[in-house]
């Protein structure tokens, strides 16, 4: 007993030892007019020593705590899924084998509306003309996210701002699940797939009413969609037509609808893969540092769990937009 | 695991060298171009931020093979 609790006084003493000298440091940098040049970096490197034996306090104190419970000899590697867990379920008589994405899934789909009604019955009847609080911050998010699809597509912001608010929100609170020990649904590949087969139907929709079925193929040609006058003969017509479709760039015809097919699969595996490559770099970190993974996986978490995601969010909804402008065309 | 197995998943990573000169590229050009005209910094940043995403997108083709290679070819049987 007594010598594992050297290590943890040499922690203590190095911890307590690095900010104190960093306290000394700071005050004599604010005293002297002129401090001496090793003042600075060495107030930066004590505090560094504090920090680092601050950790390795916490480390041995628990390794200390929980000793029985370390692994002997070599860890085995983390099994890695490619699928989530199956759940057997049985429910009302009958059996069910659910995914286990689709349950944390209809967990974010209920907290997610849970919240959206409190704030339906308590922030909607007290609206004021001077926005405060929430209000405020939901009003900013809509009206720059109506502006944003403004700039995109013009005269269709309005229908299109509910879709995407609710998929951006869906996305990034099924990325922070991960925070709660949970797999991230989007991490599984089924999920990302409907979500981007939504928008493949969304962008030919889009394209379909808005161009009719011949302008749709004329803009995937690359024919001119311009329309014709009235009063023009027809020989002439049918002449200006020909001139329009006999032109080099009609050859990639047959590439840009190989381009539109596969634009569900391209969203499906970037999706897929940020997240499932993010969840299995936080997997082997927490497997390599063992014991110590303390303080350092918040650290990595902060890039590979909140900012990754909400730029795959953001990416996700900016290449949707992207993809029904496209077919949509200019008018 | 097969040695071979693992030489596989670092060929898939050879990816990750073009997706990085891309993305090197497409920022070298938004800094320039946003120090050229630097009231069109916005219509840049999301021009530069789709373009990056869809570099991205191959490395993470990449990764994403060698993962798969890794994890459920070299599965310990």
């Amino acid at each position: 007993m007594a010598k594992q609790l050297i290590p943890l006084g040499l922690a203590l003493a190095l911890a307590v030892g690095g900010f104190v000298l960093r306290r000394l440091a700071a005050r004599r940098l604010a005293e002297s007019p002129a401090p001496s040049r090793w003042l600075k970096p060495g107030k930066r490197l004590a505090g560094l020593a504090g920090l680092g034996g601050a950790w390795w306090l916490v480390v041995t104190a628990l390794s200390l705590v929980y000793s029985g419970a370390e692994h002997q000899g070599k860890k085995p590697p983390p099994e890695v899924m490619i699928f989530p867990k199956r759940v057997p379920l049985h429910l009302f008589g009958w059996n069910y084998d659910l995914s286990s994405s689709v349950l944390i899934t209809w967990g974010i789909i209920a907290a997610v509306l849970v919240f959206a009604l409190i704030f339906r019955f308590s922030v909607v009847p007290r609206m004021k003309d001077q926005p405060t609080g929430l209000q405020l911050l939901i009003e900013t998010a809509v009206e720059n996210l109506d502006h944003y699809i403004g700039t995109k597509l013009s005269g269709m912001s309005l229908s299109f701002g509910a879709y995407i608010f609710s998929t951006a929100i869906l996305l990034v609170a099924s990325a922070l699940v991960e925070l709660l020990g949970l797999r991230a649904p989007t991490a599984d590949i089924t999920m990302t797939l409907s979500l981007a087969l939504i928008t493949f139907f969304l962008i030919n929709y889009c394209g379909f009413q808005r161009n009719g079925f011949i302008g749709r193929i004329r803009s995937l040609a690359g024919v001119s969609n311009a329309k014709l006058p009235p009063d023009m003969p027809l020989a002439q017509r049918l002449r200006t037509r020909l001139k329009n479709v006999a032109q080099p760039g009609t050859i990639g015809f047959p590439f840009r609808v190989i381009s539109d097919l596969v634009v569900p699969l391209s969203l499906t595996c970037r999706l897929f893969g940020n997240m499932f490559g993010g969840m299995i770099i936080i997997d082997l970190l927490y497997w390599a540092l063992d014991s110590k993974a303390i303080g350092i996986p918040s650290v990595v978490g902060l890039y590979f769990n909140i900012f990754h995601p909400l730029i795959q969010a953001f990416i996700f909804i900016t290449l949707t937009l992207s993809y029904i402008e496209e077919a949509v065309g200019e008018e | 695991m097969n040695p071979l197995i693992a030489i596989g998943a670092a060929i898939c990573m050879i990816a990750c060298a073009g997706a990085g000169l891309g993305m090197g590229l497409a920022t070298g050009r938004a800094a320039e171009a946003v120090a050229r005209q630097p009231e069109a910094s916005g219509k840049i940043n999301s021009i530069f931020l789709l373009g990056l995403a869809l570099t991205e997108s191959t490395a993470i083709y990449g990764l994403l093979t060698a993962l798969i290679i890794l994890f459920v070819t070299g599965k310990p049987q």
